[in-house]
Order: structure tokens, then C-alpha cells, then sequence
């Protein structure tokens, strides 16, 4: 097999055999050829295929043709009759979750049992066991027998190991929305990020939606024989139309479910978003027909449909709303969605959103249609919940006009040439005009006010003028406002922060607080406001000569992406997790107290001996200054500076500074002052501070090289994070030396959390 | 040759499920492994207090209480570990319909378990028997090592034979009922309640052909006469031991790929 070349499927066959009773299969196996004792149904008929790495092939068919038997044949449950298929690497199957599991044993025994057969080893286990039953989210239940759990949480389990086995290949059929909807929404997820990773990814699913924008190959099967085989935009419009010819009958009931099923459907529906209410209407009154139907003209009457939805989950990634109208026969006549025209939707502080879509002149003829609506995630590729139908209305018209569209146009009487078309779109300015015109300028005192509200508005977390001056008051001039013509519509700040590189004392400039309202969200494109004020700091602040030698922050990998994708920014590091489970120790050998302003001196010893330890690598300065303005000394509770001694000789072995996260059980440990040699207490002596108020695990957030000083003292767990840490993407020149891979950040170093 | 049999990757798993299963049998029970050796130790008593006190039978050679109690629990313990891997065998696989065809699981460890699962209780009675002879008789012959040994030469020929009657138990259903029905005859047709030479000659040259036969011998010479047992006979029995391994796993191989369209 080739190195990329991951499955290859040769002359594969599947026979069922089908036996009147079971020991006529012992008879056959004994007799062999000789004779035959059973009736033959061939399920999968001589396929060839091979995938490579990184495809996410998804497969299509009608029941019983031959789709799961194909998934079942690649993951090895079902022997092939003749043929063979060859799998390169690890696998893991969603396709009956929970199947190994012994109703008997604990969650967590099960954890062990059904990893082993896995084939994970014991270490492997142990490592991932963790982060198994926290993404299952049956941690409270994990100690009790699995035949008391609800099958939810069954499910969810048995999801969260086979993921967690890291495969090479991922096998999913019809799996892919499991337990509730934040649930479905995070496998969603985890499943997405496989993809990114470039695993191979085989599925099957009647969703065609889902395996246009997920695939790109599909591959169909009719009858156990490969039909079609090729890129989506390619297969999936021959299935649909496949499919179309086969529903002439199907009239208007909502297809393959029926109304119990939409019921059940619904009733499982997301806990995090959902569909409040959905209306349909037209401008003007017309009465509708004797069904109560929605009855509207032709070219005439615009169609106006409201959504109303609750949105409970992470503002930064609101939900989009898609719309589907069927015609009468079952066909798909259009579709829609809310993010795929650039619009962002807004959702009000109580978690509730309205949005109308307007059809003008609706251009649908005469007929009856269907309409179905879709709550997505903000990528348009998980559903929340999905209504359809959620109406039926009709078109009426006075033209004689066939079909189902009324395609714009445009006649012409010419001379000499028969016929002449216009190929330009009519509407060519109407869609231009949506941009509003945005003025990018530098920062100044004034805008404190404004800027506080627009914080709260993004971020909902309120902060005072006085305490947003004193944050940028060294780099004022760095900082950048977007305005309308009426307010601030976005801000890219930037704060000063002294640091070593090589050993060189250098100016990095950190970015923070970089919002946009959701007015100007629309464009993330070079024409929007953030690569406009991003791009002018980059270009007349970061480099040799200029402001900041350096420029970084802490994105999450959602707005970096955006960025890189802009130009502005490039990868230098990135942030993991680090966990450690604490208890009380019988004899507690370390003791703490809080900082004092006597502690400048210690403070400043400490770092010196850190700075000359961490050596070539890139780091923040640390003062008691720094922890005072960073921590707040004396004036909050959120965080806890303190030092730290061996309670045996009185010495001090360092200064950390901790935040406690009580509902989670943890704390977080955000900084460290300390040489490199301390670390290893330091972790002990925070993990008893912490015991001893109660917490069961700390963690910390740290670059890789950070994370080095940190594993000095055994980590329980390292769990990667999605938060990157950019440079300004510059040519090599505008810098001094590279900073890739070279931070030496913790969680403290970010701005907020 | 081993790794044939049992993959390499296959022996974390088989770990899992034999000390799984284990803390299992007794897991809740407020007396937990504690049960493993109150259940060998009742049944001895009920035993001893039928077949001596009440049917008056006497253990030739020996006039003691205590010897007649320690013979019965070396026969017990052999006949125990050899009936619970009987009784198991037919449902190993047909119980199972989850793991032939939902997951891909190597079903020969199921054997490898549930014998593996039995040898630890046996080794448990094993225990209490050398306690017992610490305790009554003041002493342990070196020689009771050879009782460890002779259960290990039995363990390859139970795991074929689980082997052969799983993978039977699938196709023809009757298997379960045939092993319940014999196992308690078997029990009386062991040199379980008597030693071999209270039979008579014609007998006793029929009995050696019961697999549990030689085993007990074994286990009462080395443990209880404090004799080293290890003679051709027990070698012989080696031999047929893994003859049924090596035939079992051949027969298990063909008729695995039967399973999924039958479960």
C-alpha cells in the first residue's frame, strides 16, 4: 500500500447467506462447497476503492444499499466473502456505540474494557481517561454500574472513548448527532477537528446537506454496486435527481420522517438553541385559502418569514438560520442561509433573536409549496433543530407562465442578431451597497467611554473609563477605533509590555480587547474593519524601528484563523492545558502567605534568577509593579498572589498567583516567580494551597516551553487548547531574531480569561 | 508459539476482562472476596457432614475426620475448576451476540478468560487447602508445589475444550442443555468422594479417561501423601491437553466466521 493510501478496497463481496436454521450454517461450514444449504442475497457486489489520507468520503445510497455493510466490511466486523479490504492505521467505529460495553461494570471500568479492545494500552488509558469522562459528561455517575445509566448517557459515553482512541480512521454512520444538543454540538466539534487534522473520515448519511459541505468525494451506492464516484458538486446533484424521479408520489408529507418522528425529533431537540416560532406572511392581506394557507401573487407580493429563536450558547458564534421551499412534488426548488449571505445575527441579552427573511416579488409560479426552516451552528454544518415543514403556502398568478421560477429577464428587439442576452446581473449595485463606510483612526482618551460600552456590549463584563486609561496609557498611539459616522463600531487595542528575547531587553506591543460590534461583524474580509485596524498597527508599529519590537496576544484558533487567513498574523506558539490532581497531604511541607509591599526586593530576586533560566527564550518581565497592576494586589479577591516557603526551614521557594474556579472544583494557576529549580515545589505547594481550600486539581495554561518547567513536577494530564499566540506576519528583516516556538508564556500573561 | 493463540495485542485486554470479571463475582457483596473461599469451605462442610457423618463412608487409608475433609476439598477443587469452565463453555460466545457483531473483538480470548477466571479460584482453594494442612496436619510437603503445576497442565486442555464446545454452542443450541445435564453425574464419576483404588480393577482403568482423573491424583499425592506426582501418565495428559488446544483453535478459526450470521 502506498504511505498516503489509508483503504483499499479490492473485488470486495458480501454474500448473506440465509439459513433456515442455525445449525445448517455448522452443516455448510463442514460440508464446504459441496453442496448448498442456504439462499444467497448479495448485500455489496465487487468494489474496488481506495482513499487516502486526509479524504472525508461520504457515502449515499438508499436503504439496504449495501452502506453499512461497506462501513461494517472496512471496520473488520463483517468478513468479506471474496475480495478484501486493507485498512492503514488505527480505527475507530461509531457505528453501534456502546456495543462492548458489559451492563455489569462501572463507567469507568467500561472506560478500561472497551479502550482495551480498542486496542489502546493501559498508559494510553490512563492518560486519556480524564478527558474521556469530562467530554462525557457523566463524571457525577462514572463510580456506577452502566446498566443504571440512562441510555443518553450511555451513549455519550461509549462516544467519548471512541473518539478519544485518536484514529487514524473515523467510521460514522448516521452517528453524528448524539445525545443532547450541546452534546451533539461538541462530537460536532470534535469530529470537525479530525477533519482539520487531516484524518480520514468515512461516513454515511441521508443528509445531503451535510455531506455537500463535509465531503469532498462521494461515493454512491445502489444495489451493493458503486453507482457514482466522485466530488460532491459532481455526485450529489445525479443522486438528488436520482432521487427526485424515485418521490414522484411523495406529494407534500415531509420526507422520510413522519409527523411522529418530527415530534420525537423535536422533543430532543437542543438544550442550546432552538426554534421559538416561525411566521409566514405576505404585504399585503390576501385571504388565504379555505386550509388557512398563505396565498400571494406571482412576481407581485413579497413573502415574509419571521423566525423567532432562543440562543443560549457562546455569543461570539451565533447560530444562522437556513430556509428550504419544496414544490409540490418533493423537489428542492431553493435554499438559503443567513451566514452564507454575510449576515450575523443578533441575539438580545436575555438569549432570544428575531430575524425576517423578505422574498420580494416572490418569483415562484403558480403552485403549492413547502417550507422548512433550520436553526445551524455558525458554520452553517450542524443543526440545531430543524422544522420542515413549518408552512405550506401558495403562489397564484394572473401569466400563463409554466414551471415553477420566474426567472429574471430581459427582451431586446435587434436588428441584425436574432436574439441578444444580457449576461450582467441587474442587481449588481444593490449588493455593493450593503458595506457601510467605516473610518479607521488612532485611539485618543476621548473614546475611553464609548469604548467601556462597547466592551460590555461584546463582551458583556463591565469596566470602568478610569480603569480602561490606565490600561493603555503607554500605547494610546498604537491602539485603533472603527467609527461610523454616529459611533465605535470596533477597537484593536494594544498594551505595552517589556520583555526579554536572547537576553535583550525588548518592547512588545499585546493585543487586546479587539472587538467589533455585531453591526460590523458582517465583513471579516479585507474590506472590514478588523484587517483595516489590524493591518495599520502591524504595518506602523511592529518591527525594528518602530514601537514594538514585537507584537503578540492570545486569540482562540476561531479569530486567529481569520486572521492568518487575512495575512496579518502567523503562528509563533501555542497554548496547553496542563492538570494536576491535588489532595491534601498528611504532612503539609509547604506553607504561603500573602505579598507584601516588603516583598519587592524577594520579587525581584526571583526573577532575575528566572530571566537567567529561561535564557534565549521569550518572556514577559515580571516586578511586583507588573502583579500589582496585572493582579490587582490589595484591591480584589479574584486572584491570590502569594509566597511560597518550605515550612521546614522557613525558605522562601517562590511567588505564584492563583485563581480559583470553586463551581468547577479547580484552580487555576496563572503565574509563577520562581528559577526554574523551585517549579516542582511550586506546583506541590500550590496544590496543597489549593487542597487545603477544598479544590480537587489545579491547572495551568502555558506555551510548550513553559509547559517544560512545569512537567519538571509529574503532570496528570496535557490537554491541548484552541488559543494560539500569533506574530505580526512580517517579513523576516522587521525583526531581530525569530520568535517562533519561543514563548515563555503562562496563563497570567494573557489579558483576560 | 503463544502469540499464535493469544495476540500480543490481545493480552492487555484479556487482562482487563480476567481481573474485571474477578472483582466482579463478588463485587457489592459486603463480604467481597472473602466469598471466594466461604463458598469451596460450605460446600466441604455439607460434604463431609453427608457422606461421612451420615452415610458413614469412610476414606480408605485414612481414619481421621480431617482426612477424609482434606481428600474431598483436593477432588472438590480440581472437579470445581473443571465444571465452572464446562458450564460456561456453551454460552461463551452465544451470549455474547454484541461482540461477534458489533465490534471487532478477539473472541478467542473469551475462552482464555473464563479458564483464566476459574484457575484464580481454584488457586484461592488451593490456599485454603495448604492452610488446612498447615493447620491440621502441622506442615506442608514440598512437594504441594506439584499441585500448582498439575492445575497448569490441566488449563491448556480446558481452554480447548471451551474452545470446541463455544464455538459448537453457537450453531446447535442442545450443547447447553447436554454439559448442564452431565455435570452433576460427572461429579459422582469422579475420584471425587473416593479414591480411585476403592474401585474395582475393571473401573479404575476406565476412570483415568475422565480428564479430572489424574489431576486429583495429582493434587492429593503432591499435597496430602507429600509425593511428587509428576509421572507419564500426567505427561501423557499434557500431551492431549494441547492436542485439544491446538485442534480447538483450528476448529474455533473455521467456525468463527460463521457466527455473525448466525447470533
Amino acid at each position: 500500500m502506498s504511505s498516503n493510501q489509508v483503504i483499499k478496497a479490492s473485488g470486495l463481496q458480501k454474500v448473506y447467506h440465509l439459513y433456515d436454521k442455525p445449525s445448517d450454517r455448522l452443516k455448510q461450514l463442514l460440508y464446504g462447497e459441496r453442496r448448498h444449504l442456504f439462499r444467497s442475497f448479495v448485500a455489496l457486489d465487487t468494489v474496488n476503492l481506495s482513499m487516502q489520507r486526509g479524504d472525508v468520503v461520504g457515502i449515499v445510497g438508499k436503504n439496504g444499499s449495501g452502506k453499512s455493510t461497506f462501513l461494517q466490511l472496512v471496520c473488520g466486523t463483517l468478513s468479506p466473502s471474496s475480495g478484501s479490504v486493507k485498512v492503514d492505521g488505527r480505527i475507530a467505529a461509531l457505528l453501534e456505540l456502546g456495543a462492548g460495553f458489559n451492563p455489569e461494570f462501572s463507567g469507568r471500568e467500561n472506560i478500561y474494557l472497551a479502550g482495551a479492545i480498542a486496542g489502546l494500552a493501559k498508559q494510553e488509558i490512563e492518560q486519556r481517561i480524564a478527558s474521556i469522562i469530562d467530554f462525557s459528561g457523566v463524571a457525577a455517575f462514572i463510580d456506577q454500574p452502566v446498566k443504571t445509566y440512562s441510555s443518553g448517557m450511555y451513549v455519550r459515553l461509549a462516544f467519548s472513548i471512541a473518539i478519544s482512541v485518536d484514529p487514524d480512521v473515523l467510521i460514522i454512520d448516521e452517528a453524528l448527532s448524539v445525545g443532547d444538543g450541546d452534546f451533539a454540538k461538541r462530537s460536532f466539534d470534535r469530529i470537525m477537528d479530525l477533519k482539520d487534522r487531516g484524518k480520514t473520515i468515512l461516513f454515511c448519511s441521508h443528509s445531503l446537506y451535510q455531506i455537500e459541505s463535509l465531503c469532498n468525494r462521494v461515493i454512491w451506492l445502489d444495489k451493493g454496486v458503486v453507482r457514482a464516484d466522485g466530488p460532491p458538486e459532481v455526485v450529489v446533484p445525479e443522486y438528488q435527481s436520482f432521487l427526485d424521479a424515485g418521490s414522484t408520489s411523495s406529494a407534500l408529507a415531509a420526507p422520510e420522517s413522519s409527523a411522529a418522528e418530527m415530534a420525537a425529533e423535536k422533543s430532543a431537540a437542543s438544550q442550546e438553541a432552538w426554534i421559538e416560532r416561525v411566521s409566514v406572511a405576505s404585504t399585503s392581506a390576501m385571504a388565504a385559502n379555505a386550509q388557512g394557507e398563505l396565498c400571494l401573487e406571482s412576481g407581485v407580493e413579497d413573502l415574509l418569514v419571521d423566525v423567532n429563536f432562543v440562543y443560549r450558547g457562546d455569543r461570539s458564534r451565533p447560530p444562522g438560520v437556513a430556509l428550504a421551499i419544496h414544490s409540490e412534488s418533493g423537489l428542492l426548488v431553493t435554499s438559503c442561509g443567513s451566514w452564507e449571505d454575510g449576515l450575523s445575527l443578533d441575539i438580545d441579552s436575555s438569549g432570544r433573536a428575531f430575524v425576517q427573511i423578505r422574498f420580494k416579488a416572490i418569483p415562484l409560479l403558480k403552485g403549492r409549496y413547502r417550507l422548512g426552516v433550520i436553526l445551524f451552528c455558525d458554520r452553517g454544518l450542524f443543526p440545531y433543530e430543524e422544522v420542515d415543514p413549518v408552512a405550506f403556502f401558495n403562489v397564484v398568478q394572473s401569466s400563463a407562465a409554466r414551471g415553477l421560477v420566474s426567472l429574471r429577464r430581459e427582451w431586446k428587439n435587434c436588428e441584425h442578431i436574432a436574439v441578444s442576452a444580457t449576461t450582467d446581473s441587474l442587481e449588481a449595485s444593490d449588493t455593493r451597497s450593503r458595506g457601510t463606510a467605516y473610518t479607521v483612526r488612532v485611539a485618543t482618551p476621548a473614546d475611553a467611554l464609548p469604548l467601556t460600552q462597547l466592551f460590555e456590549q461584546v463582551f458583556h463584563k463591565q469596566v470602568s473609563p478610569a480603569v480602561w486609561l490606565k490600561k493603555y496609557q503607554n500605547s494610546l498611539g498604537a491602539c485603533r477605533v472603527a467609527e461610523t459616522a454616529k459611533s465605535i463600531e470596533a477597537f484593536y487595542g494594544v498594551v505595552e509590555r517589556f520583555g526579554y528575547l536572547s537576553g535583550e531587553r525588548v518592547r512588545f506591543g499585546q493585543a487586546c480587547d479587539v472587538m467589533v460590534s455585531t453591526r460590523a461583524r458582517n465583513s471579516l474580509g479585507r474590506a472590514g474593519v478588523f484587517y483595516q485596524m489590524a493591518r495599520e498597527f502591524i504595518e506602523q508599529h511592529v518591527g525594528i524601528g518602530k514601537s514594538f519590537d514585537y507584537a503578540f496576544g492570545f486569540p482562540n484558533e476561531r479569530a486567529y484563523k481569520v486572521a492568518e487567513k487575512l495575512g496579518l498574523y502567523r503562528k509563533a506558539d501555542h497554548i496547553v492545558e496542563l492538570r494536576w490532581s491535588v489532595a491534601k497531604p498528611l504532612l503539609r511541607r509547604y506553607g504561603w502567605r500573602s505579598i507584601a509591599r516588603a516583598d519587592r526586593e524577594l520579587v525581584s530576586r526571583f526573577w532575575s534568577e528566572m530571566l537567567s533560566d529561561i535564557g534565549e527564550l521569550a518572556v514577559g518581565e515580571r516586578s511586583f509593579e507588573r502583579l500589582d497592576e496585572r493582579f490587582g494586589l490589595g484591591e480584589t479577591d479574584d486572584y491570590k498572589v502569594i509566597v511560597l516557603y518550605t515550612r521546614f526551614t522557613g525558605k522562601v521557594i517562590g511567588v505564584a498567583v492563583i485563581k480559583f474556579y470553586s463551581s468547577e472544583s479547580r484552580a487555576e494557576l496563572l503565574d509563577i516567580i520562581a528559577p526554574r529549580r523551585n517549579v516542582p515545589k511550586i506546583v506541590a505547594a500550590v496544590g496543597t494551597y489549593a487542597a487545603s481550600h477544598g479544590l480537587t486539581a489545579i491547572f495551568c495554561w502555558a506555551t510548550p516551553a513553559a509547559a517544560v518547567w512545569l512537567k519538571d513536577a509529574p503532570v496528570d494530564e496535557e490537554i491541548p487548547t484552541e488559543v494560539i499566540v500569533p506574530t505580526a506576519n512580517l517579513s523576516d528583516k522587521s525583526y531581530r531574531n525569530d520568535i517562533t516556538g519561543k514563548w515563555w508564556l503562562l496563563g497570567g500573561d494573557t489579558d483576560f480569561r | 508459539m503463544i502469540k499464535v493463540f493469544l495476540a500480543a495485542e490481545s493480552r492487555n485486554l484479556l487482562k482487563q476482562l480476567v481481573v474485571r470479571e474477578i472483582a466482579q463475582r463478588y463485587k457489592g457483596s459486603a463480604l467481597g472476596l472473602v466469598w471466594a473461599l466461604i463458598v469451596p469451605l460450605s460446600m466441604l462442610l455439607v460434604y463431609t457432614f453427608v457422606f461421612r457423618d451420615v452415610l458413614g463412608a469412610k476414606w480408605p487409608g485414612a481414619e481421621s475426620g480431617v482426612d477424609f475433609a482434606l481428600n474431598l476439598f483436593s477432588g472438590l477443587l480440581v472437579f470445581n475448576f473443571f465444571a465452572e469452565v464446562l458450564g460456561r463453555a456453551p454460552g461463551l460466545i452465544s451470549e455474547q451476540p454484541n461482540l461477534v457483531k458489533k465490534v471487532v473483538f478477539p473472541l478467542e480470548l473469551l475462552a482464555w478468560s473464563s479458564v483464566l477466571n476459574s484457575l484464580f479460584f481454584a488457586f484461592v482453594s488451593l490456599g485454603v487447602l495448604f492452610f488446612g494442612m498447615v493447620i491440621f496436619k502441622g506442615g506442608l510437603p514440598l512437594s504441594s508445589l506439584s499441585a500448582v503445576v498439575a492445575l497448569l497442565i490441566f488449563t491448556p486442555f480446558l481452554v480447548g475444550l471451551s474452545w470446541v464446545i463455544a464455538a459448537l454452542g453457537v450453531y446447535v443450541q442442545d450443547i447447553k442443555a447436554i454439559v448442564s445435564m452431565i455435570i452433576t453425574p460427572l461429579m459422582f464419576l469422579s475420584p471425587v468422594f473416593y479414591p480411585v483404588t476403592a474401585l474395582p480393577q475393571a473401573v479404575q482403568s476406565v476412570i483415568v479417561f475422565n480428564p479430572v482423573t489424574l489431576i486429583i491424583q495429582a493434587v492429593r499425592k503432591g499435597v496430602l501423601d507429600g509425593d511428587w506426582p509428576l509421572d507419564t501418565a500426567l505427561l501423557i495428559h499434557l500431551c492431549i491437553g494441547l492436542l485439544l488446544f491446538v485442534a480447538g483453535f483450528k476448529l474455533f478459526r473455521t467456525l468463527k466466521r460463521g457466527f455473525a450470521d448466525v447470533l
